[in-house]
């Protein structure tokens, strides 16, 4: 395994290059964040929160894919440097000429002067990256669209309709921009810096990151550190960084692995990397099985999405875990391996408690099968949180069933998220549902058999009792919508 | 500065904000280790691990306070740091000065503080029963209330809460103090106050107020929240200053803002109101609880506030209301848009809506019918004319741009059409006093200085925090100087050029910093038409020209009436400074005729008032408790808007900020007093799906307010309870659930949680 300490990625128009072996200033823990803000003239992207829920640090992260740039936006408040390797990163610095008064604006910045979409200005970067990305990727964008990229990009100022104006005004305009110019001049030159076989290693004292570019090496050092945290989008990793300054630090960074990066489509399974992000997830799924991306509309914003995996998700194995409950529905197993070898193991059975796993230390996971439901399976995702978007689950479900031709219940799961230490079952609920036809009286019955299957926690986000009828009236929900019993 | 200026600074990134400063590589890095417990003895505080840190140069703790251990605004009640006991978790116990973060960071953790537990107050209800005042009530009272109840036909009782907001600007505080020569400290804070940050420096640095100089370009949002809480950490980042004697700066993370700093007041109000068969109140007695936190800060002017709005847009013949502010170990609760009048008027709106469910009647009606008369009914609770009412007109205007009778039948059927889903419609009208309602603090002062260019330079004592307010001074002195925009630069806020000012709050910014530049232009225009009647005069003989002929527009200044008698400012400008005349003046403005006696509870504290109204409707999911605003109609009098799309923008803002107040936003802490919503993954404000799906923002026209600035009128805080129409109609749309038989008793903030808990009471 060949490996360095340099990354190099292209800032705006300008190649860079990074070698933590000779500059202390940063570190690999750094996050893009702190180095933009540590760079002269590049304040412009700002801290709201350091946690990937205010959007006030989003940046477009710009990388080749099938001969052209795909335009992406992420939190670089989350993302460590090494992540950036081989990619353009482009600020809200980049978007505008200031070398002479008036400036020479982007649309996208145009727009949001003419409807006076910044008030203090402090979201603002934030917000102009937001929009970029979404003029890149979008030619029309109607006002869902616009709740979709927004959702992540917290305003206190303006109530957001103008922000809301300026995107109206970008809809349908021209996407010529000065990217798109010099847009095969860029593929060039992030291609000549992408060192696809070049590994990334730091080490310093007892600390390391490590940052594989083959799933070979990954299975190597997860042997050689069996303690060592995963990563791949860092949106859970990135929390932790100042115990990496109080403490050490081994990180196995998996992002850099493209072999993990596939989505295969068969007959009975679809099959995903294990680097594959939730973003790419709901796309491919929205017409396969929309439950699963209205789920995965639900899990963070979209510069969460841009960054998190699916996989690392199920690793985390959390009670409030958006996926788990989907995936125990579908019937979805992972892929781990080690050194050793393979071996495929249903979700359901990979959690064993709260936030454990049966992962043995040397496992990383690989791929997650999601075998195709069948037309006769319903299925049915509801999270409640406190907010909708960008929140933790109070209370999550999915269900799915299966009836025969008189509507009596043949197959049925109910799976609940923040109802118990892990994410669980519903089972005397299922059993007692199971060859009955889902009648009123049933549904009755079977919402108040629920309060057996689960003893819920009063926290931060809810009362005990408030989750136990958010948990019953998504059952209720469930058969309404399915029933068509009433509006 | 043209209108854009600022706006193009900021979608660019270039606009630089304290933490962007670069003020080279000696800066030294300050943070603020802070008390864990809510009420407790501190025994002692050992540094001396810590200190051994490679890269810190500091570490001081209140021994080490050269001046007075004190920064309270008001009341000299708040320590600056802890001394021997803290009385609630994030008061500052030690601060430390290092190179880097990773320094400060380690050193934290090596300071041992012990610590011996005290049982805190942790809630208003428990203060309440423990009697803990803070200040002593305010009250007032208009006619007789206990005898006019014997009278009503109605009599209702009850309980109303509002919750805690937190302010959630997106810049957290901040604050870079550079030391100069001597003993001169010069101070970038995020302050909406910086006259009371260079007094609050200077006394606990032990130094003259002449020595501190406090300069604030910009706040990244302050909602209130900097307007005495920014001091506190510009006097920690001045103390580590003066001890290193090098530049320090302090920027929050978001968790430690969130935990140290103070929010909106919670309020717990009792009631008892009288009124007819009809619905008009007759007889109201409101008590008012608000919890102060710790310390006094502003709380006792945020009372007052609320007192003088629990009339809200309604004429009550016999009305007492009474405040009390309760201590608990929780941070210092301080001042948020609104200041209290938005708790004050909650409690009455709600009186309304609940004497229309009792009496089942459109709760519109029964606004209307109390509301404040035109020539008669039109005096207040504590005796001052509402002057120019405009109620009467928006209800007119907004229940027909709304459909508001059309729709509240099509909502009717609706929620007979559907079992499962709920709609709710409501119309809320809000009439806010303008004026600091301690009257001494409605001053402002101003510098206008002219170029021999043509060109002028604004000082004012108002702070640009998102508000537009720098747009509009540079509005307001172009259209008296007749300058055009780009030749006026405003300059930062700074205590050396603009002394003794008030706070940007009170929705006062424009009116009083406004003012004072007009005091300032007419003197330089007083001086330079002397000066060009008497060039007009010598150039063609027109000795018939005097200086009150003179008019400054288009960038000249000409005869009236005779624009061939014409000079170009510059040119006038340059041949002034020639002839000695001085082309720089200060300005003052004090608001004329406002006083306030508390002894008697009566007085003229405002002014004059705002006016507007909010229809809005939701459609509630029984099952999830979801809601989503499907429309919210907002009529609103402004005057003569000196910048309509700017007001535009603080209308929408304010509304979406009580909108978050009224729903998604709450507080909780444990036991201990801990705050656990204390990041934004805990703590939710509105995002851009929260908002009306139909957000309809229309300017009342033609109305001018003779008697302000450019007769336009404030406007930064009255938005803000119009919110309350949302959680109205959410109130509606639960009653719906069971056919408006049951009245659920709702308060705010009504989160999701709370609906469905609220349903399924009125179900079961």
């Amino acid at each position: 395994m060949s490996s360095q300490t340099t990354i190099r990625f292209l800032l705006g128009e300008k190649l860079t290059e990074i070698d933590f072996s000779a500059e202390s200033r940063f570190k690999p823990y750094t996050t893009l964040l702190e180095y933009l803000r540590m760079l002269n003239g590049r304040h412009g992207t700002k801290e709201g929160c350091g946690i990937g829920d205010c959007g006030a640090c989003t940046v477009v992260i710009a990388c080749p894919e099938e001969g052209h740039l795909v335009y992406k936006t992420i939190n670089s408040c989350l993302v460590f440097l090494p992540m950036i390797d081989g990619k353009q990163i482009l600020t809200v610095e980049d978007l505008s000429d200031r070398t002479h008064e008036p400036a020479t604006l982007h649309p996208v910045q145009e727009a949001l002067t003419d409807t006076f979409g910044s008030q203090c200005g402090y979201c603002t970067p934030g917000i102009v990256m937001s929009m970029f990305g979404l003029y890149k990727n979008h030619q029309y964008i109607d006002r869902d669209l616009a709740g979709e990229w927004f959702s992540g990009n917290l305003c206190r100022c303006t109530g957001y309709q103008s922000i809301l104006h300026a995107v109206e005004r970008i809809s349908g305009i021209s996407r010529e921009d000065k990217f798109s110019r010099n847009e095969n001049q860029t593929i060039n030159t992030l291609n000549t810096i992408r060192n696809r076989k070049k590994s990334f290693e730091f080490s310093e004292g007892n600390s390391g990151y490590f940052r594989p570019a083959a799933l070979l090496d990954a299975l190597d050092l997860k042997k050689r550190f069996p303690t060592a945290e995963l990563l791949n989008g860092a949106t859970e990793t990135g929390l932790k960084r100042e115990s990496f300054i109080r403490g050490t630090y081994t990180l196995i960074d998996l992002s850099g692995i493209e072999e993990l990066n596939f989505i295969r489509s068969g007959n009975t399974e679809y099959i995903f990397g294990s680097g594959v992000n939730l973003q790419a997830l709901r796309s491919f799924l929205s017409d396969k099985i929309p439950e699963f991306s209205l789920m995965a509309g639900l899990f963070g914003s979209i510069q969460i999405r841009n960054l998190a995996t699916l996989a690392g998700n199920i690793a985390a194995a959390s009670p409030v875990s958006d996926s788990l409950p989907m995936l125990v529905c579908l019937g979805a197993s992972i892929v781990v391996e080690s050194t050793h070898g393979a071996r495929k193991i249903p979700v359901e059975d990979f959690i064993t408690a709260y936030r454990k796993t049966c992962l043995l230390p040397d496992e990383l996971i690989t791929a997650v099968i999601i075998p195709v439901p069948d037309a006769q399976t319903k299925l049915f995702y509801h999270k409640h949180s406190a907010r909708n978007d960008v929140d933790i689950a109070t209370v999550n479900g999915a269900f799915s069933m299966k009836q025969d031709h008189s509507e009596t219940i043949t197959e049925i799961k109910l799976c609940f998220g923040a109802m118990a230490p892990t994410v669980k079952r519903a089972e005397k609920t299922e059993n007692f549902l199971l060859g009955k036809i889902p009648d009123k009286s049933n549904i009755e019955k079977a919402s108040l058999i629920l309060d057996e299957d689960f003893k819920p926690i009063s926290d931060v986000r809810a009362g005990a009792e408030a989750r136990r009828i958010i948990a019953g009236n998504m059952l209720i929900k469930f058969f309404s919508e399915h029933m068509h019993h009433e509006r | 500065m043209k209108d854009r200026e600022n706006l193009v600074r900021h979608i660019t990134g270039e606009s630089v904000f304290i933490n962007d400063m670069d003020v080279g590589s000696v800066l030294l890095h300050g943070r603020v280790v802070y008390s864990k417990y809510a009420y407790a003895k501190i025994k002692t505080v050992d540094t001396s691990k810590a200190v051994m840190v490679p890269g810190v140069v500091a570490i001081i703790t209140a021994a080490d306070i050269p001046g007075v251990n004190q920064m309270g605004p008001v009341f000299h009640d708040e320590p600056c740091m802890a001394d021997g006991k803290c009385i609630f978790i994030g008061q500052a116990v030690a601060l430390i000065a290092a190179e880097t973060k990773a320094s400060a960071l380690l050193a934290e953790d090596l300071i041992a503080i012990e610590y011996e537990l005290l049982d805190p107050v942790l809630t208003l209800e428990e203060a309440m029963s423990k009697g803990n005042l803070m200040q002593p009530l305010h009250a007032i009272t208009a006619g007789d209330p206990e005898k006019e109840f014997l009278n009503c036909n109605h009599i209702m009782e009850g309980r109303f809460t509002t919750g805690g907001q937190e302010h959630w600007y997106l810049e957290t505080q901040t604050c870079l103090c550079v030391p100069g020569e001597g003993s001169h400290f010069k101070v970038y804070s995020s302050t909406q106050h910086p006259a009371e940050t260079q007094k609050i420096i200077a006394q606990v640095l032990g130094l003259k107020v002449n020595q501190v100089e406090v300069e604030v370009k910009r706040l990244g949002g302050g909602f209130g929240g900097k307007e005495t809480q920014g001091n506190h950490v510009a006097a920690w980042c001045a103390l580590l200053a003066y001890k290193t004697r090098k530049p320090v700066k302090i920027h929050l993370d978001r968790q430690t803002d969130q935990v140290i700093t103070g929010k909106r007041h919670r309020m717990i109000a009792d009631y008892k109101a009288g009124f007819s068969n009809e619905g008009r109140i007759i007889a109201l007695d409101i008590g008012i609880n608000l919890d102060g936190g710790a310390t006094t800060d502003l709380s006792v002017a945020i009372l007052d506030r609320a007192l003088f709005h629990a009339d809200n847009a309604y004429f009550v013949p016999n009305m007492k209301v009474t405040g009390s502010i309760y201590k608990t170990n929780l941070p210092p609760n301080t001042a948020f848009r609104g200041f209290g009048a938005p708790q004050g008027m909650a409690v009455i709106e709600n009186i309304i809506d609940r004497i229309a469910r009792f009496l089942k009647k459109d709760a519109a009606d029964i606004r209307r019918i109390n509301f404040y008369g035109l020539d008669e009914n039109n005096i207040t609770h504590y005796s001052e004319s509402i002057g120019q009412n405009r109620l009467h007109l928006l209800f007119g205007k907004i229940v027909q741009s709304s459909s508001y009778h059309e729709r509240r039948k099509s909502v009717d059927a609706f929620n007979r059409d559907h079992k499962l889903k709920k709609r709710g419609l409501a119309l809320v009208p809000v009439k806010f006093g303008i004026s600091f309602t301690t009257s001494f603090l409605n001053q402002a002062g101003a510098l206008v200085n002219l170029y021999t260019d043509g060109t002028a330079v604004i000082s004012h004592g108002g702070i640009e925090m998102g508000q537009g307010l720098n747009v509009k001074i540079a509005r307001i002195a172009s259209a008296e100087l007749g300058l055009p925009l780009e030749k006026i630069h405003i300059s930062p806020a700074n205590t050396y050029i603009i002394p003794n000012t008030s706070a940007t709050a009170a929705s006062s910014g424009t009116d009083l910093n406004g003012m004072a530049v007009k005091m300032a232009i007419d003197k330089l225009k007083s001086r330079l038409s002397a000066f060009a009647a008497e060039i007009f005069a010598s150039n063609g003989s027109r000795h018939d020209i005097s200086e009150n002929d003179i008019e400054f527009a288009n960038d000249q200044v000409f005869a009236s009436g005779r624009p061939e008698v014409a000079m170009a400012l510059s040119e006038l400008l340059e041949k002034a400074h020639k002839a000695r005349i001085s082309l720089s003046a200060t300005g003052y403005y004090r608001t004329p005729g406002i006083h306030m006696d508390w002894n008697k509870g009566k007085g003229h504290p405002f002014y004059y008032y705002s006016f507007s109204m909010a229809v809005s409707e939701v459609e509630l999911d029984l099952l999830t408790g979801d809601h989503s605003i499907l429309r919210s109609d907002i009529l609103f009098d402004l005057g003569d808007p000196v910048h309509e799309l700017i007001d535009r923008g603080q209308i929408e803002g304010g509304f979406v900020q009580g909108i978050g107040w009224c729903t998604c936003e709450y507080l909780r802490y444990d036991k201990d007093g801990r705050l656990l919503t204390d990041t934004p993954d805990t703590y939710k404000i509105p995002t851009i799906n929260e908002i009306p799906k139909i957000f309809n923002v229309e300017i009342l026209k033609g109305y001018p307010n003779e008697v302000n600035i450019r007769h336009s009128k404030a406007i930064g805080e009255p938005p803000f309870p119009l919110a309350l129409s949302v959680w109205f109609a959410i109130k509606e749309a639960i009653a719906a659930a069971a056919d408006h038989e049951i009245e659920p008793d709702l308060n705010i903030p009504a989160t999701k949680e709370e609906i469905l808990l609220k349903l399924n009471k009125i179900k079961h």
